[in-house]
């Protein structure tokens, strides 16, 4: 029993990030319709600048998550102004702009290794010390930060989209971009708002899940596929049912691998992606197809 | 995404004009015929391997050209039908001594019956969904090779020497079975999607309801089309296994579906020769700028934003692009002159 609830707890940690990924890719894919292949580059991102800054830089986690807000900042505006927007000016199809997002992922993998190093790095956790036990349960104290901060963010988002002006305009071009540009709606700035919104919630993630799984330029396409996997049986819609879904994806995940086999619990991640996928409602497919 | 917008940038795509059609059929012969002639000119042995890598890497791509630059079905996991070929090849001939030509056959029906049954269930999605699905299924392939330790060797993959089951009269002159694949593949493909057949192909890729109005049946030509890329896939996965002499888990990856991704892009989408051309880029550039290495990736990835930014139809549809507007500024100036 005590293994199962130390399983489900690291299980919840790392299935909230997966649902953080979930949520900035579908904050992009509501706003644009577009979906993001370098969400997991991106959360990589946020991971390696998280290296950098704490383990080379020796700053404080204060000043770390600044820069990593800040890095995201930039990558958001050069994704956005440098590809995104020229693209859609020219009237991409669909299938190109998927190569973008995946060329993107690339040129920010290749620029990892080149810069900081093919390998994956150890990252301190925000409290370090000893895991804190709770009724006999260990629990690894970044695990707990991960899974708080992971739903504050969510909550953060939630009020954005429902209580304050800008986030109900987004949501209106996502609906329908012509009559939100008629209301007065100024289209192309909220575009950029969510790419802002989508990569800074990405990259804090990557910062939050490198003490747990290390920093590496490598490490963002398992999780991302994995978060895809949470949007997609969410339903793509809202963003707590991603969040639910990248939670029960982290808690099969975990307790496969230790009940079932680590050797395979990858293989039932991405089954599950490849069967919601399929089996998806065709009300959602068609969204997608059109969108 | 309107189909206006669609049309802008697949014009590139349209039907070769019927004065230059002849043209093209006969240069294509003498390619095929220069490109067969290869192996025989080619004096070193490094040559001979690079000829191989681009061979190989251009049947891969004309797959990925079939099912994505022509009936616009995006596939992230084209390695996975790579991976049914090169594996299912080598462990008939390893495990089973099944001999090589039998081997081969078997692997390529193996490689197209996968992508058969696999149709049904992908082609129920579209578009970044069919984008996504195919991505699961490619790493779903790539952790069972390497986990499947019993059938695929795991990490260490399986060693298929060419002088022990090819025999070294075969071995030594592999080279042009390699660049006859390529040929036969190149013409396939061609057929395919010339006249009627091609312009249907389009169509459902533009417009699949459209398409389907006119009579097109879309869903046997995707099915149509997959399958065969499947085929054509494992094909280049039974050549390699033969070319390296050893097939591992990284070289069906997912890192190997990308570039050939990669590859379509840089030579033109919708283009048969672009495959080709596109797998010489990216086998030969790696070559010229040794001293970038890592920085590989990088530039690539620059350089395929660079062509989806500025160059939509890849380095052929550029080319295509420049000779038809060469040719309009030399009819405008006749009509003015007469």
């Amino acid at each position: 029993m005590t293994t199962f609830l130390q399983l489900a707890v690291s299980g919840i940690a790392l299935g909230s990030i997966y649902g953080l990924v979930a949520l900035g890719f579908l904050v992009i894919y509501h706003a644009t319709g577009l979906v993001n292949f370098a969400q997991g580059q991106l959360l990589m991102a946020g991971a390696m600048t998280a290296y950098v800054l704490l383990m080379q830089l020796d700053l404080g986690y204060p000043l770390v998550l600044l820069g990593v807000v800040v890095v995201a900042l930039l990558l958001a505006l050069v994704f956005r102004y440098g590809i995104h927007r020229p693209m859609v000016r020219r009237g991409a199809p669909t299938e190109n702009m998927v190569v973008a997002t995946i060329a993107f992922g690339l040129v920010l993998t290749a620029a990892a290794e080149l810069g900081i190093g093919n390998t994956r790095y150890g990252v301190d956790p925000i409290f370090p010390g000893a895991p804190i036990a709770i009724g006999g349960v260990s629990m690894q104290t970044q695990s707990i930060v991960i899974t708080a901060v992971a739903w504050v963010l969510v909550g953060l988002v939630w009020f954005f989209f429902t209580k304050t002006l800008t986030g109900v305009s987004l949501r209106a071009v996502g609906l329908n971009r012509t009559a939100a540009a008629v209301s007065g709606v100024r289209v192309s700035r909220l575009i950029t708002v969510a790419f802002a919104l989508s990569v800074i919630v990405t990259a804090v993630g990557g910062a939050l899940v490198a003490p747990i799984i290390g920093a590496g330029p490598s490490m963002g396409l398992a999780i991302a596929v994995k978060g895809f996997a949470a949007a997609v049986l969410g339903g793509m819609s809202s963003v707590y049912r991603g969040m639910v879904a990248g939670v029960a994806i982290g808690l099969i995940e975990m307790l496969s691998s230790y009940y079932i086999s680590s050797a395979y619990a990858p293989v039932i991640a991405y089954t599950i992606l490849f069967l919601a996928l399929v089996l998806m409602p065709a009300r959602v497919r068609k969204s997608g197809a059109t969108a | 995404m309107s189909t206006t917008a669609i049309r802008t940038q697949t014009e590139i795509a349209r039907p070769v004009r019927h004065g230059s059609r002849r043209a093209v059929f006969w240069a294509e012969v003498i390619g095929s015929v220069v490109l067969l002639a290869l192996p025989a000119i080619i004096p070193s042995a490094y040559q001979l391997r690079l000829l191989q890598d681009v061979a190989i890497w251009s049947i891969l791509a004309l797959s990925l050209t079939l099912i994505f630059g022509y009936t616009g079905q995006i596939s992230l996991g084209q390695a996975a039908f790579y991976a049914v070929g090169g594996y299912t090849s080598a462990i008939l001939q390893t495990a089973l001594g099944v001999p090589a030509p039998i081997a081969w056959v078997v692997a390529i029906a193996l490689g197209m019956g996968s992508a058969l049954i696999l149709s049904f269930p992908l082609l129920r999605i579209h578009g970044h969904f069919l984008a996504l699905g195919t991505l699961a299924l490619g790493l779903i392939v790539e952790t069972l090779l390497v986990q499947l330790v019993p059938v695929t060797g795991g990490h260490d993959g399986i060693l298929l020497p060419g002088a022990i089951h090819l025999g070294p009269w075969v071995q030594a002159r592999f080279p042009y079975i390699v660049v006859g694949f390529l040929v036969l593949a190149y013409w396939l493909v061609r057929n395919l999607t010339q006249r009627g057949m091609g312009r249907a192909f389009f169509a459902l890729r533009d417009d699949p309801d459209g398409a389907a109005a006119l009579g097109v049946p879309v869903t046997r030509y995707k099915t149509l089309v997959f399958m065969i890329g499947g085929g054509l896939a494992a094909a280049a996965g039974v050549l390699y296994a033969h070319h390296t002499q050893v097939v591992t888990p990284e070289a069906f990856g997912f890192g190997t579906s990308i570039e050939v991704l990669l590859i379509v892009i840089i030579g033109g989408m919708s283009s048969r020769i672009g495959a080709v051309i596109g797998a010489a880029v990216i086998v030969f550039v790696p070559e010229w700028l040794q001293f970038l290495q890592e920085g590989e990736n990088l530039v690539f990835g620059l350089l395929v934003l660079g062509i989806l930014l500025f160059l939509p139809g890849g380095l052929v549809g550029g080319v295509r692009s420049a000779i038809r507007s060469l040719r309009r500024t030399r009819t405008s100036g006749e009509e003015v002159s007469a």
